[in-house]
């Protein structure tokens, strides 16, 4: 026997042997008590426990709607201006809670079942039956995703029509651990390798880790984080599915018990049930740089598109408290908020945080007032008006606007799905609007009285230019053809031109952009590598010129024009099979070669050149100072430019500065022309 | 309309199966019921906790009682249904915890307990047995504490002997290591 076998036999033996069970007789009786209480419920007693049930169910219904509204006024909240709004109820043992395109997907574990909840009137739409023990839902592709306890399966709810497709993860592995990036769903268990699913095409791609038995993931900053049972966190890159980093090695020892992770935009967060702690983690060096305490055996972290950290605390026998996390000071804002029931689990979509209390079958929406993070707008320039929007943005199927005071506001949340945002003037802005069916329409909203209307267009990727034109890429079932792109006016008439010429195969095109003058259109289009394109409007029809610069193999993409004969683009190289890095330029297009500067490499910001929802929109002389909370509006003489990658926004500006400003799931922004040169 | 009488054999009978399915759950709690209350207590260092996970199991017996061929084994399955739920409780987090046992809603527990009187260096070699993956943990506890034989707790695991054997001994390497700078390893 070695030193350390023996070491081990005798002082697990010594803590054993000092340890008496807690009176064994009361146990005993206990033990036979219930064996025995449930076998009568087993044995036929039916309609005793029926009526018992019935009875116990109207006592609770009755004791939960007396409650409702007396327990959720009781909130011992110091966090400024929060409170619960709503109070909800669902299904049998609500688990997993998911928010996106005006609903909350919530798994009931109880019954089986996933409850839909309008988000904005906070009922209860659907019940979908899923069957099994539903654990989570997260929202990836157009589907909700739904894993389970007990099996290695994964259902997807179609977000359209809500039909559904089961999904068996190879591996074997049960109670899978899901996270969504917005285009892909990621998995992982103990027994079961990461895995990532392609939304479109279900094709399931596994990826090796460094480290042995994943606990738990999370998605953000471009990369897929899973933390082992060691409380190792490997680190994935999102796009590619590669591991190039090390593996972080906590400087702490942390358990294995009870945790969740969460990604705030700069840093990692873990919560551990047994030191009952919440800890930011350096995603560089794995060095715990806060400590945040909280009472209970779990916390379950969430962050908003903004970067705040909420985390649901609590332990199975009390009710629920949520706290808000001060990122920058790196601990708790004092004072939380009781939600009756244990802790479930939690989202959070702009100022609304949307919790599940286990216990009490319900799901509570708290919000905080947009008075809470409304810094006086200072520095250079003129100041922005408060109310005024600075940009819109899209996430998660709903519309955002940022006002000038930096808070943040949903604009419109309905059951269908909004996207791609741009502004006509700046009080009118235009957006995709798709219903249940999947029919994509194109709807305007006056932004002072919110009257919305249907625009006649029948295309995709509209794009406003001066005096009330338009141009748009006309739709066709014929996938042999090459595509049109219509000139028009916004009653939907116009002239039509192909999108390159001469035609070869067939392009994809997006990204359509008026130049100021409104004499000419840019455009990205590909078969494989985007390249940028240039109608020229004035001469009659259309004749598009292809306008890459000649530097040598790289691609173009998400062309953004706010001053005559210039465009800025971000330049993307060098693989057919993935772009590898990426940077913001400018293309000079006075006259003869195209001239190519380079503004700002993104390489290091985690940017995914490689997403579908890859867009650079003129921001002005919009800017941004401080950060987070902190974040402040000025007017400057800088010009800007908004980048997104469909995960996360970010504002260039043109001496290279960069800021991130929302963290994920953006997949399109458009900034109010009243900042615009 | 159908008689809702029951006819007395048909009492005795149930009864007499029910009052002899008492005397085996009883033989069964009075055997078991200590010794896997050490081994949970072992493994998650919580008295309260260990004694609810015991309970746990035992109820998950008396489940599947018909299902139940030998009892000698009895202790094999009691055996592995605590050791799965303790590394249940170990490995996952709240979401699915609840979804697992409701019986397990319980006053908040507190940390590890502890036995002043316990020596300062077990305590020490327990705290880091604690630190293990809970597959780890779980080998080490049955193998050092139960002293039960490899292939047993590959039994009680559900997996082949050499994978116990490769936590064994990947649980070791990190003790010795963990432990090597605070202990002198007794020679």
């Amino acid at each position: 026997m070695t030193d350390i076998e023996k070491l081990l036999r005798d002082s697990l033996g010594q803590a054993g042997n000092t340890y008496e069970p807690a009176n064994e007789a009361e146990a005993r009786r206990a033990f036979l008590r219930r064996a025995r209480r449930r076998r009568l419920f087993a044995g036929g007693s039916l309609a005793l426990a029926g009526a018992a049930l019935a009875g116990l169910v109207f006592f609770l219904v009755a004791y939960d709607m007396g409650a409702d509204t007396e327990r959720d006024k009781k909130t011992t909240s110091t966090i400024p201006s929060a409170s619960v709004k709503t109070r909800t109820s669902v299904g049998d043992a609500p688990i997993g809670l998911a928010v996106g395109r005006g609903s909350v997907w919530v798994a009931n574990s109880g019954d089986g079942t996933i409850s839909l909840i309008n988000a904005r009137t906070n009922r209860v739409g659907e019940s979908i039956e899923v069957g099994g023990t539903p654990i989570d839902v997260q929202l990836a592709g157009g589907y909700a995703w739904v894993s389970f306890k007990n099996e290695s399966q994964i259902t997807a709810i179609a977000l359209d029509d809500l039909e559904q497709r089961e999904l068996v993860l190879e591996g074997g592995g049960t109670d899978l651990e899901i996270a969504s990036s917005g285009r892909n769903l990621w998995a992982v268990s103990e027994d079961t390798p990461l895995q990532r699913i392609d939304p479109a095409t279900f094709e399931v791609t596994q990826h090796s880790l460094t480290l042995d038995e994943p606990v738990t993931l999370t998605v953000g900053g471009g990369k897929v984080w899973v933390r082992g049972a060691e409380g190792a966190v490997d680190q994935i890159d999102e796009a590619s599915g590669l591991d190039p980093e090390a593996t972080l090695a906590l400087d702490e020892p942390v358990s294995s018990s009870a945790s969740d992770l969460v990604w705030d935009g700069m840093s990692l967060w873990i919560s551990d049930g047994d030191s009952r702690t919440i800890l930011r983690l350096d995603p560089q060096t794995g060095v715990v740089t806060n400590n945040v305490e909280f009472e209970g055996r779990y916390a379950q972290l969430a962050s908003s598109l903004e970067g705040e950290v909420w985390a649901l605390v609590g332990n199975d026998s009390s009710n629920a408290s949520l706290l808000l996390i001060d990122t920058e000071a790196g601990q708790a804002v004092p004072g939380s908020i009781e939600l009756s029931g244990a802790p479930g689990g939690i989202d959070v979509v702009h100022k609304s945080v949307w919790t599940v209390g286990s216990s009490s079958n319900s799901v509570f929406r708290t919000e905080l007032s947009s008075s809470t993070a409304s810094p006086t707008p200072k520095g250079e320039g003129d100041e922005v008006p408060d109310d005024e929007i600075l940009y819109i943005y899209a996430a998660l199927g709903d519309l955002f606007a940022v006002h000038g005071d930096a808070s943040s506001r949903a604009l419109m949340q309905t059951a269908e799905a909004e996207s791609n945002p741009s502004f006509i003037s700046e009080d009118t802005i235009a957006f995709d609007r798709t219903d249940a069916n999947g029919e994509v329409t194109v709807v305007t909203r006056d932004l002072g009285s919110g009257a919305e209307a249907t625009m006649p267009i029948v295309g995709d990727e509209v794009a406003f230019g001066p005096e009330g034109r338009a141009a748009w890429v006309l739709r066709s079932d014929d996938p042999s053809s090459q595509r049109q792109i219509r000139v028009g006016s916004q009653d939907g008439s116009g002239e039509d031109f192909f999108v390159a010429n001469p035609q070869f195969e067939p392009l994809s095109v997006k990204n359509l952009e008026w130049d100021p003058t409104g004499t000419k259109l840019y455009y990205e289009a590909a078969v494989e590598v985007s390249g940028l394109y240039q109608a020229d409007l004035e001469a009659g029809k259309p004749t598009p010129r292809a306008i890459d610069p000649p530097e040598g193999p790289a691609g173009y993409i998400g062309p953004a024009s706010s001053r005559e004969n210039e465009v800025v683009l971000l330049k993307v190289c060098c693989s057919y099979d993935g772009y590898l890095t990426v940077e913001l330029g400018r293309l000079e297009l006075g006259g003869g070669t195209p001239e190519y500067t380079k503004i700002a490499g993104l390489d290091d910001t985690g940017f995914d050149p490689n997403s579908e929802n890859v867009t650079v929109e003129p921001a002005g002389t919009l800017d941004v100072e401080g950060s987070k909370e902190d974040r402040l509006w000025t007017v400057t003489s800088i010009r800007s430019w908004i980048v997104s990658d469909g995960s996360t926004t970010w504002l260039v500006d043109e001496e290279g500065e960069i800021d991130r400003l929302v963290s994920t799931k953006v997949t399109g922004a458009a900034v109010n022309p009243a900042f615009l040169e | 309309m159908k008689s809702a009488l029951i006819y007395p054999s048909e009492i005795s009978v149930a009864r007499r199966a029910d009052l002899a399915r008492d005397d085996v759950l009883a033989e069964l709690f009075d055997a078991h019921y200590a010794p896997l209350c050490r081994l949970a207590y072992v493994i998650l260092g919580d008295a309260q906790l260990a004694e609810e996970m015991v309970m746990e199991a035992l109820l998950k017996i008396f489940k599947g009682f018909g299902r139940i061929r030998d009892l000698d084994r009895a202790d094999i399955y009691l055996r592995r249904t605590v050791v799965n739920l303790c590394r249940s409780r170990i490995r996952r987090k709240a979401i699915e915890m609840r979804v697992n046992a409701s019986v397990l809603r319980s006053e908040e527990r507190k940390g590890p307990d502890w036995d002043p009187e316990l020596h300062e260096t077990s305590r020490i070699v327990w705290d880091a047995v604690r630190r293990l993956p809970e597959r780890q943990r779980a080998c080490v506890v049955m193998f050092y504490y139960e002293d039960l034989p490899e292939a047993q707790i590959a039994e009680i695991m559900d997996c082949s002997v050499g994978t116990v054997k490769s936590q064994l001994s990947k649980a070791r390497a990190k003790l010795e290591s963990w432990l090597g700078a605070t202990l002198e390893v007794p020679k």
